[in-house]
């Protein structure tokens, strides 16, 4: 029988894919012809949704992107069959923009039907959870594979486990931070949505690593969606046995639940998460001490962000050397990048460590939408450094990105053309601050309310020169003196605001 | 003294066996391991600045201004966040740190007011200190940005006033509600600029708040501020002193101004309460100065006569002369006197000394007699001391907590907040109680059983705890061998295993079901550290004694005495109930808890006393009352003690106390007692006692006065001077001569002294030359009496029973603000979180009575009726009622019968059998009136 | 008859009841008499008319005195 494939995501439903499905089935039925209507992840691009694919039995043939006035001509030129059409894209796996991508941790997303166990397990899922029940040393695999966490600190996942496996604790947690507040990021959400089992299988492997029977998800409320996909796909992963007393009938445990965040930035900012999952009120913790020693409820805690837990079922299975094998330097495997802002093709890149910026915003952004120039690229969020034309032949990797004096965060990218005034993005990083500070620390608390009131006199030419040294003065004591990186890492944005895009420009 | 400032170390100490080295500014030091850096440091005498970081409160980490350098390190951490490793090198003053923390301080004052010389804090406020220490010249980003100088002041609290424009935002408040009160009443609402302390969206006093103060203590700045302080200034001068309420016993700092009382401040190095204090303790004083308060001696001839304020030489030969004409006419057994719980051991020691050698008989009893006398009795026959076994501080070592019939969190809230800490890291709760207190479910506690039994049925509840115990195999075996005597064991352990005893012949009884019964009592046995809490829900009753004894047995039973974490410990409900009974208070002993019949003690007594003493028990209370009755019992001495609103059955001891020809009332006020009273002799606050309390742990505290007698006599004065009037010689330099009385005379007390008081703190007794800094936990490798002794402990249903006419079981108790008969509470503003007494009943008693929520309604009971005013509540299931006793008006006692515990005539409170039906009249002035026509007069 | 005999004789009666478990409960309830009775208390007893309303145990203590 005839496969077609329209994305149940939340970026294609966004832009008419349900109707698309809708219209495809009802004209299908009243054709009389028998299709299955499968509602996949999205293959991440966005700038293809929605991106129809069928699956005629010569493999999968992609139509983007599809609106729902396009479905009559589709079915016209008989699309069922391969036919061609105006938004006709060939094979689906010969499209260059995926075909030169390397998905290992996004390698089903799009391809299978979310809560269809049997299609995960068919695409290689469980693989990794099965060796790691019989695997001696799955935290050593992980240190192995390279692995650091993907949520923005970048901080060796398997260094992180050792130390929850080595703590003492009657009780151990696995708590996987999906509280994906950066702007222009969208990566756990497509995974959660599109492919909800690896993200289950990671933390059971986590579990099972370092002696953890229990897992939290902390999904943003912002994504109803994929609370209600994680929530559905725990569901089937107990009735299944994947999850419960006995994993995959082992005599290791592991269960997990999903909680919903309450709208703050700052609760992605693991200690600040924690609080919250205890049923507190979202506020940064000071460190020592580390959660993997003393995290959720006093107990040894392994945090992960998604990416990071959904990349370890890829290491069980294929061997940590195989990750390793992947990515330069001290930045190993594989990155999703996430491409926002001003681009002409954005969503998701799954390559290895070590793409210059250029090619990525080039090759796969295929430039500006607008088709100007690039003037400014925000990396890693909100809190990230914004580099400038003649920085983009930097490395994307964790390295060249802080000798740039930039970091790389959660891996968005977000592209500016010229019409950007910098001084405002200075003043809007402060004004996020102020609006997502959890209030705790003086620095963040006050500072950052400080700091557009003494950006707002700049761009006024109020005494601009004094006021430039207590921004500078401000930004030294947000960088040493806050707590988190909410505050800690503000001044990055604002700084390179300034010093890449000088005042007498950004004043403009 | 002057103003005592306690240094505040910044964080709370560690314990630790573990030592680790580092370097603070080039100063090697060693603390234990986890110690803070800050506190470190400050141990060093080097103060790191800090606002948000105070000894009471775990670390927090929000001000940013104790930043510190750590040599290999990156950046700046906070010291108070961050524990001593070995070998750190620490530089807490650096160019860097100063630059960082006059930013910090910068970013705080441009969004404070700058009204420091106005402010009521000004001079005592760790804000205006920090922006001192770091050299604040300067707030470049003006004053003119966004702000909170607009946010209102939240008076509503009549203690303490929340000015929200003067907050800073560090929690310590909100801290201090979770960490040290458990009450977690406050929040902060909103998030970054706009986070503000909130009680929860309310205003202070709508909110959970208990008024406890640990918000405003906790406060560095003037947010939250004692109105006292804004009204007369900050203070000038220091007393330590301790707390005449309930018998938790905190130690505070009077803080004066010349002779006036600013604040009370509870005292961090206070053995009891280690820095907290409630509501009652910390503000409601003001009594001490209310115009109700008498400070003229009086007499009359006749009750019905006006007072007549007289000199304190006619009051006192007055009062001679009729003592001895009644001695004359009606013989030496035909007076006698009533100590108080409420005066210090000085007072209380003299006052019985007076009853002996001057009134020659041993007719002195005390209101311990009313509230805690079977704890004497249990503990003595079953350990041989009439004693709690712990010091509070010992609740942190509990790992199961059976609390019996006491509601900490109202009647003991320091202790409570102590227990509440201890449940919230994991502790778990068993709770005895007829009525659902508020530990059964409150902020972040839950009791892990609650067995709700009927009023009365305390005995055959310990007994099934013991007997599941026993049979079970849960018992300790080694303890029981070494510990306890053999054959008393064998006897109880035979009686304990018998059906009767089981849980669920018990569930018949109590109305607990057999399975909660033995999963309570499973949990109890099979702990680390299993402690026993008790009040007057276990004494005051017809087996009040027996449930002492029934308690004792189960922690021998269990092994759960002789350590930290253990033990059977009674909640005293005064100040000095304990010290009262110490110094001789009852009849038939001497201090120390010695029998008047042993003739070595009796003979030291006389040798000392320079008189013969009598070699029988005297009359306790309720035989005095019968006695007066009957007409041959004729004069008393009542010290402190309103027995007419306080005692069972009202009408019974005003009857008692018409029928006789002299009553003297030593006390502050003209209480509902002395309408009866020929002479009244005015008594000293507090405030202006010079002497000891004992509390609840045994530990005895000193009360040091913050001014001269306002009546401008000392009490035990007046006791020595009225003993000189009887022809008994008593004088006294001071109480601290009485204190040396007592050691001398009292081999628990042989080490103490008020200059060794004034030295260590305080002591818990025993103290002696063995133990020279007192004893915490008693029973450590021996009982007091040899071997633990196991006492059968059958339970007998009381003769109070509901039957068709009373249908309903009456319990009382009190509540957070109120304290006792509320002589002091009701002249302070603790009124407004408790204007009236409340009776609590089910909803589907109500209904079937036609009682609506808020109405009044008559309470009747075998001996007499009251009105009352009603609250539906399911806090008490069907069938029982609880009141609450502070307000003569409501009278609470009118109704309460002369049942008593069957050892100690400890009248039995806890369960009369009463009726309700509604009534449209409100409470009647029963007793006030003729307390306000004895005042009266007196202006006439 | 007095107020303090009734008393009396409820008291002694309630003793009487609550040392049952005792080895010899008549002995027990002479001790309790001679540990916390006034002579005058106990020889009241025993003159007034009340003695029949005594129980066993009550009454054999008392004639034990």
């Amino acid at each position: 029988m005839t496969i077609v494939y329209v994305p149940g995501d939340s970026a294609a439903r966004s832009i008419g894919a349900d109707e698309v499905a809708a219209l495809i089935a009802a004209h299908a039925a009243k054709a009389g012809i028998d299709i299955e209507l499968r509602r996949n992840g999205s293959r991440g691009a966005l700038w293809l949704e929605t991106l129809v694919e069928v699956d005629n039995g010569d493999g999968r043939f992609a139509y983007g992107p599809v609106t729902p006035a396009d479905v009559d001509s589709l079915f016209a030129n008989n699309f069922l069959d391969a036919g061609e059409h105006p938004l006709s894209l060939g094979k689906t796996e010969s499209i260059e923009w995926l075909a030169t991508q390397d998905r290992v941790t996004f390698t089903r997303v799009g391809i299978i039907e979310p809560l269809s166990l049997s299609q995960y397990e068919a695409h290689g899922g469980l693989a990794g959870l099965r060796t790691a029940l019989t695997h001696p040393d799955v935290v050593g695999e992980v240190l192995a594979s390279g692995l650091r966490g993907r949520g923005g600190a970048g901080f060796p996942a398997g260094i992180k486990w050792r130390t929850v496996l080595e703590a003492a604790g009657d009780q151990k947690y696995v708590v996987c931070n999906a509280d994906e507040g950066d702007s222009g990021t969208f990566a756990d959400r497509m995974l959660m949505e599109g492919d909800p089992f690896t993200l289950i299988e990671g933390m059971a492997i986590a579990g099972i690593a370092v002696g953890a029977t229990y897992g939290y998800i902390y999904i943003r409320s912002e994504y109803p969606s994929a609370i209600e996909t994680m929530n559905k796909a725990i569901e089937v992963g107990r009735l299944a046995g994947v999850l419960g007393k006995s994993v995959l009938g082992s005599d290791k445990s592991f269960d997990l639940e999903v909680r919903a965040g309450a709208g703050s930035y700052v609760c992605g900012e693991e200690t600040a998460m924690l609080e919250s999952l205890e049923g507190k009120r979202g506020m940064v913790r000071p460190k020592p001490p580390l959660p993997a020693i003393s995290g959720l409820f006093g107990k040894p805690t392994v945090i992960n962000n998604v990416l990071t837990l959904a990349s370890v079922p890829a290491i069980m299975k294929d061997g940590s050397k195989s990750y390793q094998d992947r990515g330069i330097d001290r930045s190993r495997g594989t990155q999703v990048f996430q491409l926002a802002g001003n681009i002409a093709r954005g969503g998701i890149v799954e390559t290895g460590f070590g793409i210059s910026l250029s090619e990525m915003i080039t090759r796969f952004g295929g430039g500006t939408l607008t088709g100007h120039p690039v003037k400014a690229v925000q990396v890693g969020g909100p809190l990230g450094a914004y580099l400038s034309a003649d920085q983009l032949d930097v490395a994307l990797d964790y390295e060249s990105l802080a000798e740039a004096g930039a970091m790389l965060g959660h891996g968005g990218i977000v592209v500016f053309d010229q019409s950007v005034n910098m001084l405002q993005q200075a003043r809007f990083a402060m004004e996020f601050c102020a609006a997502e500070s959890c209030g705790k620390c003086t620095p963040c608390r006050i500072g950052a309310v400080r700091g557009v009131e003494v950006i707002d006199r700049i761009i006024a030419g109020e005494e601009r020169e004094k006021n430039l040294e207590l921004l500078n003065d401000l930004c030294d004591l947000m960088t040493e003196g806050s707590l988190c990186a909410m505050g800690g890492l503000t001044p990055l944005p604002v700084r390179s605001a300034l010093v890449h895009f000088p005042l007498e420009e950004v004043a403009k | 003294m002057t103003l005592l400032h306690e240094p505040d170390l910044g964080t709370p100490a560690v314990k630790s066996d573990i030592e680790v080295e580092l370097v603070i500014d080039g100063m090697p030091t060693r603390v234990p391991a986890g110690t803070s850096v800050m506190r470190a440091a400050a141990l060093l005498g080097t103060a790191v600045p800090k606002l948000c970081a105070t000894d009471s409160l775990e670390a927090f980490g929000s001000c940013r201004l104790c930043l510190v350098e750590i040599d290999g390190k990156k950046g700046t951490p906070a010291s108070c966040t961050t524990p001593c490793e070995p070998g750190m090198v620490v530089h807490t003053q650096t160019p860097k740190l100063e630059k960082m923390r006059r930013g910090v301080m910068e970013l705080y004052i441009s969004d404070h007011p700058l009204d420091c010389l106005t402010c009521p804090a000004n001079g005592d406020c760790e804000l205006q200190d920090m922006a001192g220490v770091v050299g604040l010249r300067d707030v470049r980003y003006g004053l003119e940005g966004a702000n909170h100088l607009d946010a209102p002041t939240d008076d509503s609290n009549p203690y303490f006033s929340f000015d929200e424009s003067k907050c800073i935002a560090c929690s310590r408040c909100v801290r201090a509600c979770d960490e040290v009160q458990g009450t977690f009443a406050l929040t902060i609402e909103g998030r970054g600029f706009d986070s503000k302390i909130s009680p929860g969206g309310t205003d202070f006093m709508s909110s959970d708040c208990v008024s406890c103060g640990a918000c405003v203590q906790a406060c560095p700045t003037s947010t939250l501020q004692e109105k006292t302080v804004i009204q007369i200034g900050i203070p000038t001068r220091t007393v330590e002193t301790t707390c005449a309420y309930c018998g938790v016993g905190c130690s505070f700092k009077a803080e004066l101004k010349g002779n006036e009382l600013v604040r009370m401040v509870p005292l961090k190095s206070g053995g009891a309460n280690e820095g907290h204090s409630c509501v009652k303790g910390r503000f409601a004083w003001g009594y001490a100065s209310h115009p109700d308060r008498q400070l003229e001696p009086m007499v009359r001839e006749s009750i019905t006569d006006p007072w007549r304020k007289v000199s304190w030489n006619e009051a006192i030969t007055y009062a001679a002369t009729r003592l001895k004409d009644v001695q004359a006419k009606y013989g030496q057994q035909s007076i006698g006197g009533i100590s108080s719980s409420r005066c210090t051991n000085e007072e209380v020691f003299v006052v019985q000394k007076m009853v002996r050698a001057a009134f020659g008989n041993n007719n002195i009893d005390t209101c311990a007699r009313v509230c805690h006398s079977p704890t004497g009795y249990g503990l003595k026959q079953t350990f041989g001391t009439s004693a709690g076994t712990q010091n509070f501080a010992s609740v942190a070592k509990a790992d199961v907590i059976l609390l019996i019939g006491a509601n900490p969190t109202d009647a003991h809230p320091v202790f409570a907040s102590r227990m509440k800490r201890r449940l919230r890291q994991g502790a778990k709760l068993i709770v005895v109680d007829p009525r659902r207190i508020d530990l059964v479910r409150t902020a972040h506690i839950k009791a892990e059983h609650h067995l709700q039994l009927l009023p009365g049925t305390n005995v055959a509840i310990v007994n099934a705890l013991a007997h599941v115990a026993a049979t079970e195999g849960l018992l300790d075996e080694e303890f029981i061998q070494t510990r306890t005597e053999e054959k008393a064991f064998r006897d109880w352990f035979e009686f304990i295993k018998k059906p009767e005893n089981s849980p669920e012949s018990v569930e018949a009884i109590s109305g607990v079901p057999a399975s909660e019964l033995r999963a309570a009592a499973r949990l109890f046995a099979t702990a680390n550290n299993s402690a026993i809490y008790y009040g007057l829900g276990v004494t005051e009753h017809s087996q009040g004694s027996t449930m002492v004894m029934g308690m004792a047995n189960l922690a021998m039973a269990t092994g759960n005495i002789g350590r930290e974490g253990v033990g059977v410990n009674p909640l005293r409900g005064q100040n000095n109930v304990q010290g009262a009974c110490d110094m001789g208070s009852f009849p038939h002993e001497f201090s120390g808890y010695r029998h008047v019949s042993d003739d070595t003690v009796r003979h030291q007594f006389e040798e000392l006393w320079g008189t013969a003493l009598q070699a029988e028990p005297g009359l306790r209370i309720p035989n005095m009352l019968d006695s007066a009755i009957d007409g041959e019992f004729k004069g008393i001495f009542i010290h402190g003690e309103d027995i007419a609103q306080s005692d069972p059955n009202t009408k019974h001891v005003k009857a008692a106390l018409g029928a006789m020809e002299c009553v003297i009332v030593q006390d502050l006020f003209l209480n509902e007692t002395a309408a009866f009273a020929h002479v009244f002799f005015p008594g000293t606050s507090f405030l202006e006692k010079d002497g000891t309390f004992t509390n609840a742990e045994r530990r005895i505290n000193r009360v040091r006065p913050i001014q001269p007698p306002k009546t401008g006599k000392h009490e035990w004065e007046i006791v020595a001077e009225l003993s000189q009037a009887l022809g008994y010689p008593m004088q006294y330099g001071s109480s601290a001569e009485i204190m040396d009385e007592i050691a001398t005379s009292t081999p628990t007390f042989a080490g103490v002294s008020f200059a060794h008081l004034d030295k260590v703190g305080s002591v818990q007794w025993p103290c002696n030359e063995e133990n020279p800094v007192g004893t915490p936990t008693m029973h450590v490798d021996g009982f007091v009496r040899g071997l633990g002794q196991f006492m059968v402990t059958p339970y007998v249903a009381t003769e109070e029973k509901s039957n068709r006419k009373f249908p309903l079981l009456l319990t009382t108790g009190r509540i957070l603000s109120q304290y006792n008969v509320g002589a002091q509470t009701r002249r302070t503003e603790n009124v407004n979180w408790y204007p009236e007494d409340l009776l609590e009943m089910h909803e589907s008693d109500a209904e079937l009575r036609g009682i609506v929520d808020g109405s009044f309604a008559t309470l009747s009971s075998r001996v007499g009726e009251t009105v009352m005013k009603v609250t539906i509540t399911d806090r008490v299931p069907p069938g029982v009622v609880y009141s609450t006793f502070h307000y003569p008006t409501s009278g609470a006692n009118v109704v309460t019968t002369d049942y008593s515990d069957w050892a100690t005539n400890c009248p039995e409170y806890k369960v009369t059998a009463v009726e309700l039906r509604p009534s449209i009249k409100p409470p009647q002035e029963i007793g006030m009136a003729a307390a306000d026509l004895g005042l009266e007069l007196v202006n006439e | 008859m007095s107020s303090s005999s009734d008393s009396l004789v409820r008291m002694i009666n309630q003793i009487a009841a609550n040392s049952m478990g005792a080895h010899d409960p008549v002995a027990a309830v002479v001790k309790h008499l001679h540990s916390f009775w006034t002579p005058k208390m106990c020889s009241d007893l025993k003159s007034s008319n009340l003695t029949s309303e005594l129980n066993a145990v009550a009454a054999q203590a008392l004639a034990a005195l």
